[in-house]
């Protein structure tokens, strides 16, 4: 990789650092429309926005950080079924949360072993079969 | 270390080179996430191609209606019109439906892809993605569609063609023929024509032609040009020029023409051009009739009339003194001699007609040996002669004697225009060769009477002239001129005059060079 490329990849992913937090203001405002309304095509919409966010992860490299949009995806997909909307909003804010901190840390700190546990494990107790 | 140098120099130059090509792509991104979008226009203008990028299927197809690309690479997934409801837009619109499209999408989207390829896609590709293997795909799409838009341009061509144009298998049987050759032949439909052997197309006789004389050639060089008579559906014959051409695996390809107009035209323009010849033959030969009937009428008359006065004298019975007798004897004698010079004038003109063999002349020796002949004549009426022979080629084909009697005839007649002036002044006659393109010019100029601008155009014509001398009696027989024509004309070149009254006239006689194997040493 030249020098040109390094220096475009790192402000990519500034700049994704900087607009990923009102994008994912933007899930919970859907998530708790979906609380409020039991409208199911918020669901539809947080689809789209976590499928961009995911492609969006993988443009700048963040691999781990799409590959938990991409669980969350399969999440979503297979909730449609799901009756119970106060358990799955709950699991929905939890995720928003977890990758919001995971994304300030790799920010900070370049990595976060504990976040990337905590998504696993959030993602592992909430995966429908 | 220099072979790593050459090697790289040599990567930079073929990469430059690439970057050439590129620049004149452009490709349109539909996407409707930002980062994803800025990182492959970052790629991909980094490979050299203009990239346009929209965020979403309805603003993509905006941009192609206001400008024209020659790729466009989009998501699936995108708010107001999604990638595949705008690549249906695209193959259902005439004038971007032969836009190459490729899809990006995700690995686990089997219905995507499915779709995708229904709907026309060209390609698609798998989130994540290398942007090489992208760059290879574009290369891939771009130079597969220059291949269809090249067949698509070849087969327009052919189609439009006036000739009849058609593919045939190694067994002569049609297997493509285009519009012009079904009308050729007069059929309406090409499925009328697929599938025919080509010998039901021509006469038993042109069959026999083709096998026998045509094709042996066809096989053996692999083309073959020529006319030959073909038949149409309703049986009517006509000329046909067709050519052959080998291709690969035994079939060949024939255009043919119908030229049954053109040879009847070439025939009818064969008749009107001997009628012509025939009439002009019967015109000349008449005019030279009258021209030679006239001309000797006139001293033949002369001569009747001394003859008659000479008669009326001896009947009177008186002694004749010699004295008197002496003018009648001088007209006799001029009159013999105008008559003989009319006949030996009809002789040398009878005599050019015949084509003789052509030698190669050296021209400027001929002119050398003719004012050699005549210098002292001409000195004696106080005439020089200038000769200025620059011509550096002087070789031209013709015969030596008849070319020698053009100059003599020339000069001769330079030489009487200061004779018919009077001699009142010093005669200067230059004669001058030069050469211009493939053209051996000859100029004969000379200072003296000039040739009024109503006689010039008459000069050439038979038995005119206008040297009369009624003091000697002398006249001009009138075919000098036309003689010095004709010889030239047989050279095949051209003899001009141009004159002006009291200041002098230039005769230039202008030959081409003919190749010097055509002709014979002398």
């Amino acid at each position: 990789m030249d020098k040109d490329e390094l220096e475009f990849l790192k402000e990519l992913r500034d700049e994704f650092y900087q607009d990923t937090p009102e994008q994912l203001d933007s899930c919970e405002e859907i998530i708790l429309t979906f609380k409020t309304t039991g409208d199911k095509s918020n669901i539809d919409k947080l689809k789209r926005t976590i499928h961009s966010l995911k492609g969006s992860a993988q443009a700048v490299d963040l691999a781990n950080m799409a590959s938990f949009f991409h669980k969350f995806e399969t999440i979503l997909a297979a909730s449609s079924g799901c009756t119970n909307i106060s358990n799955l909003v709950n699991f929905l804010l939890l995720f928003v949360e977890g990758i919001r901190n995971y994304l300030s840390s790799l920010r900070t700190a370049g990595d976060c072993t504990s976040c990337e546990t905590n998504l696993t494990t959030l993602l592992n107790i909430n995966k429908i079969e | 270390m220099p072979l790593n140098t050459d090697l790289d120099t040599l990567a930079q130059q073929t990469k430059n080179r690439l970057l050439d090509i590129n620049t004149q792509v452009k490709i349109l991104i539909v996407e409707d996430t930002a980062i994803q979008a800025k990182k492959l226009k970052f790629y991909l203008e980094k490979l050299g191609y203009q990239i346009v990028w929209s965020e979403n299927g309805k603003l993509a197809l905006e941009e192609l209606d206001k400008n024209s690309f020659h790729l466009v690479i989009t998501d699936v997934q995108m708010p107001e019109m999604n990638g595949l409801e705008m690549l249906e837009s695209i193959r259902s619109n005439s004038k971007l439906k032969n836009t190459p499209v490729i899809v990006i999408t995700t690995l686990d989207n089997d219905d995507v892809c499915e779709q995708s390829i229904t709907l026309g896609a060209d390609d698609f590709i798998a989130k994540p993605f290398q942007h090489r293997e992208i760059n290879l795909r574009i290369q891939n799409i771009l130079e597969r569609k220059r291949s269809e838009e090249f067949t698509r341009i070849q087969l327009n061509a052919i189609e439009s063609s006036m000739d009849g144009m058609a593919i045939l298998n190694q067994n002569g049987q049609y297997i493509y023929v285009n519009e012009a050759q079904v009308k050729v032949f007069g059929y309406v439909g090409s499925e009328e024509f697929v599938g025919n052997y080509w010998e039901s197309l021509y006469e038993e006789n042109e069959i026999k032609k083709l096998n026998e004389e045509i094709w042996p050639i066809f096989k053996k060089e692999g083309k073959w040009l020529g006319e030959i008579m073909a038949k149409r559906k309703d049986g009517t014959k006509y000329e046909q020029e067709i050519s052959l051409t080998m291709i690969d695996n035994g079939k060949f390809v024939s255009i043919c023409r119908d030229i049954s107009e053109r040879k009847r035209m070439e025939r009818e323009k064969e008749i009107l051009q001997k009628k012509l010849y025939l009439t002009s033959r019967l015109a000349s030969i008449g005019g030279l009739a009258a021209g030679v009937s006239q001309e000797i009428s006139v001293p033949l008359n002369e001569l009747i009339s001394n003859v008659s006065n000479l008669k009326m004298m001896f009947k009177e019975n008186t002694p004749i003194e010699q004295s008197k007798m002496q003018p009648f004897f001088s007209h006799l004698g001029n009159t013999i001699t105008t008559i003989t010079k009319i006949v030996n004038g009809l002789r040398d003109y009878s005599k050019v007609s015949h084509q003789h063999e052509q030698v190669d002349l050296d021209i400027h020796q001929i002119i050398k040996s003719t004012i050699e002949l005549i210098g002292s004549s001409v000195q004696q009426k106080n005439i020089q002669i200038e000769i200025n022979l620059n011509a550096t080629n002087y070789h031209a084909g013709g015969d030596t004697a008849k070319f020698g009697q053009v100059i003599l005839n020339m000069l001769f007649n330079a030489k009487e225009s200061f004779e018919q002036a009077g001699n009142k002044k010093k005669g200067t006659i230059k004669v001058n060769t030069k050469n211009v393109d493939n053209l051996l010019i000859i100029e004969i100029i000379d200072d003296g009477l000039g040739i009024p601008d109503d006689i010039k155009p008459k000069i050439f014509d038979n038995f005119f002239t206008t040297k009369t001398n009624s003091t000697n009696g002398s006249n001009g027989t009138g075919l000098g001129l036309t003689i010095c024509k004709t010889i030239v004309d047989e050279m095949k070149g051209t003899i001009e005059v141009n004159s002006i009254v009291n200041v002098g006239t230039t005769f230039t006689i202008k030959i081409p060079f003919i190749c010097k194997n055509c002709l014979t040493a002398p």
